[in-house]
């Protein structure tokens, strides 16, 4: 009973906040070019990752409760990468932090375009907290799985330490798990770069 | 190009179905984000509709924003399944069903009609963006199959799809469903087949191609594997329609009643719509679960009162149930603004007088109730099978066999190709214990006219083409809307103008058989390759090279 109060208020505080999210965009778009602008960059960035998060915790509840179930359907990884980059809103501290993409996919692959984008913005939200310069975001096969993928130029995992409430890494890792292909189940798997810096891996069968 | 697509996008239409009117207030600033101005609005189905309608002819939207939940029971499913049903509005229209995080399992549901896409709380104007733009692409890159799809060129759309998914398109999974619901609706099951398996090869359990691979398996007569593969599919996919309506059928077409009723029962528990009810309530009459028929009929006639998808049909059930459960009262009661409503409908005006004369019977009014019968009669011979088939139970009811008969009779010679009819007949002299006469007004009448049709055809095939052409026009004449009697007339005629060069009378008389054929049987494979020969014939006579 605690439990579904606690999920009612989230969701009304979801809803007021894409409403509160939706109005900001909009100031935030007619500010461009004025003094406000950065302010109101601000504000809005804060609003879509608090409404990220909040999203984030209701899936995660939801996947306790009743189990989280992937709705597969055939995307272009490549145009969805592009699609979660452009959808990405950077807070202005973070605005010199360069995104970059690049896939070598296959043409189409069965994944929950909705999950799998709630994934890697949480991903992105984390790498934030670490890059010195630049993001990648990428895309290619690996073993039969098609394999997601966000770089930072950070200090590298060991530094990392445990995100605050470790929902962003719970929360990839149930969303992994809802993946399947017969036997393959997809899995995150998180280490340090080649180069340095921290990788976060989707892997999707 | 961003420039071109951002134009494409500002240019749309734009309806906005909410009944939360924050929402719709959110949903319209983010499309004025976009570009988009030209943004009507409505708070529900009904307002909906009445919106659609008002633009159909003028400005119709080339793209509609739903939400799923629309309060008062309706949801954004049924909406759309009614739209698409009616074609209210342009196949090209777009469709984006909106949902919530905690409610998209649910709708994301495989029926007949599916949304173009879905968009989940809380979305920006970004993520709208990319998915109108991902939408025009794929229509963009399937258009000009899908616009020979819509011209009735199946086999060509079958090809340009087949050459789509081989060219190793990011549409390759779109390409093949479509490419396999050509095959389908030219009833080239083998070859569909193998293009279900050939997506399934891609990737294992993916909804539509195992159920279209189950159904393509029926449809080619191999019922027992497509029965046990719908129950895996319908186990597998708790959620998918379309695998619970497809079980009905095969239980139907086994004669497994109770089961069909179940399975129409959990179709219509997923998503409710009028027509699922009215399939709930049609198989609880044939199975005599007579309360449940009402609280069906009840459901429907309650949900579209009121609503242009309003039918006086369901009143008609309605009313037949009350007569079948001793309360003929209320039965006429409902009839009749029905009947004062829907005067020109001679089909309702035939099956009302039908039920009203048995409500009478049973209300001992005998002389109301001969009224009503005899004006039911008389009104047959103006209606369609199903219409007579009504009439034919009252008038065994009433003790008028030898009307009955004659009307059952007609019933099945209209159409003795069409295997829902002869059921109906058989079980409307069933239920009347009158299964003996059966054999003589049903089996014989679908033997007679196959004899005839045969005989036209050996004739025709001997040479005879102006006995076989008379016959033919003769049975056509008498039965101007069964199927089969219409294909060999057709056939018939296309041979003596393939043989003896076109003339205006037999020219005209092919043309109006296959316009007949196209509304009765429309896409099934002979039709549409009668169709293509006629035009073969036209155009060889049009560039001087016909013989």
């Amino acid at each position: 009973m605690k439990d579904a109060l606690v999920t009612t208020v989230v969701h009304d505080l979801k809803n007021a906040l894409a409403s509160l999210t939706v109005s900001i965009a909009h100031i935030a778009k007619r500010t461009v070019g004025s003094e406000l602008e950065s302010d109101t960059q601000k504000v809005h960035a804060a609003t879509v990752a608090l409404s990220q998060r909040l999203v984030s915790f209701l899936t995660l509840y939801r996947s306790r409760q009743t189990g989280l179930s992937a709705q597969l359907r055939d995307n272009c990884p490549g145009d969805f990468l592009a699609e979660v980059a452009a959808g990405l809103v950077l807070p202005p501290e973070n605005i010199s932090i360069k995104i970059s993409i690049g896939a070598d996919s296959p043409a189409f692959w069965f994944f929950d375009d909705y999950l799998v984008r709630m994934a890697l913005e949480a991903a992105v939200h984390n790498a934030l907290k670490f890059a010195r310069s630049e993001i990648h975001l990428g895309c290619g096969m690996k073993d039969g799985f098609l394999v997601f993928s966000v770089a930072d130029d950070g200090p590298g995992l060991g530094i990392h330490g445990e995100p605050s409430t470790g929902l962003g890494t719970t929360l990839c890792q149930e969303i992994a798990r809802a993946h399947t292909n017969g036997e393959l189940v997809g899995k995150v798997e998180l280490q340090s770069g080649a180069e340095g810096g921290a990788l976060f891996e989707l892997w999707l069968p | 190009m961003a420039t071109l697509q951002g134009s494409r996008i500002s240019r749309l239409k734009a309806l906005l179905i909410d009944d939360m009117s924050g929402m719709r207030t959110n949903l319209r600033t983010q499309l004025q984000q976009l570009g988009i101005n030209d943004v009507a609005q409505a708070a529900s189905a009904k307002d909906a509709l009445k919106t659609i309608a008002a633009r159909a002819s003028n400005q119709p939207f080339d793209l509609v924003l739903c939400d799923y939940n629309l309060g008062n029971g309706t949801n954004g499913q049924q909406l759309l399944e009614h739209v698409r049903e009616k074609n209210l509005l342009l196949p090209v229209t777009i469709w984006f069903m909106i949902t919530a995080e905690s409610g998209y399992d649910n709708v994301a549901t495989a029926s007949n009609y599916a949304p173009d896409d879905y968009l989940i709380k809380p979305f920006t104007a970004a993520n709208l963006e990319s998915r109108l733009l991902r939408h025009f692409e794929r229509q963009d890159e399937l258009e000009p199959a899908l616009k020979r799809m819509t011209a009735g060129d199946l086999q060509g759309a079958a090809i340009d799809f087949k050459r789509l998914a081989e060219g190793g398109s990011k549409f390759t999974m779109d390409a093949l469903r479509l490419q396999a619901r050509c095959l389908t609706t030219l009833h080239r099951h083998d070859e569909a087949k193998a293009v279900f398996s050939q997506a399934l090869s891609i990737r294992r359990q993916v909804p539509w191609a195992e159920l279209g691979f189950a159904r393509a398996m029926h449809d080619s007569g191999d019922v027992e594997k497509a029965h046990a593969a719908a129950v895996a599919i319908a186990a597998a996919n708790p959620k998918l329609v379309g695998a619970q309506e497809f079980l009905a059928e095969i239980h139907e077409s086994r004669g497994e009643e109770l089961q069909a009723l179940e399975a129409l029962r959990k179709a219509e528990s997923i998503v409710p719509s009028a027509s699922r009810t009215r399939a709930l309530g049609e198989m609880a009459m044939r199975v005599g679960d007579l309360e449940l028929a009402k609280t069906a009929y009840a459901k429907v006639v309650a949900a579209t009162h009121n609503s242009i998808t309003k039918s006086p049909y369901d009143s008609a059930a309605l009313a037949q149930v009350y007569v079948d459960t001793g309360d003929s009262a209320k039965a006429l009661e409902l009839l009749k603004p029905a009947q004062q409503a829907f005067g020109d409908d001679m089909a309702f005006q035939a099956i009302a007088a039908a039920v009203e004369a048995l409500a009478y019977q049973g209300a001992d009014d005998d002389e109301a109730a001969g009224a009503a019968l005899e004006r039911a009669l008389s009104l047959v011979s103006h209606t369609n099978p199903q219409a007579a088939l009504a009439v034919s139970k009252a008038c065994f009811a009433m003790g008028k066999d030898a009307d009955g008969e004659r009307v059952v009779t007609a019933a099945v010679r209209a159409d003795h190709e069409d295997a829902q009819l002869v059921a109906a007949a058989k079980r409307v002299l069933k239920n009347a214990g009158k299964e003996h006469v059966s054999e003589r007004i049903v089996d014989s009448q679908v033997r007679d006219i196959l004899r005839l049709t045969e005989q036209a055809l050996a004739m025709a095939k001997q040479a005879q083409l102006v006995e076989a052409q008379t016959m033919v026009e003769e049975a056509a004449t008498g039965l101007p809307r069964n199927v089969g009697v219409l294909v060999a007339a057709a056939q018939i005629n296309l041979l003596v103008l393939s043989q003896q060069g076109l003339d205006v009378e037999t020219t005209a008389r092919v043309r109006r058989y296959l316009e007949t054929l196209d509304t009765l049987a429309p896409g099934t494979e002979r039709v549409v390759k009668m169709g293509a020969f006629f035009r073969e014939l036209l155009l060889k006579a049009r560039t001087g090279t016909a013989t």
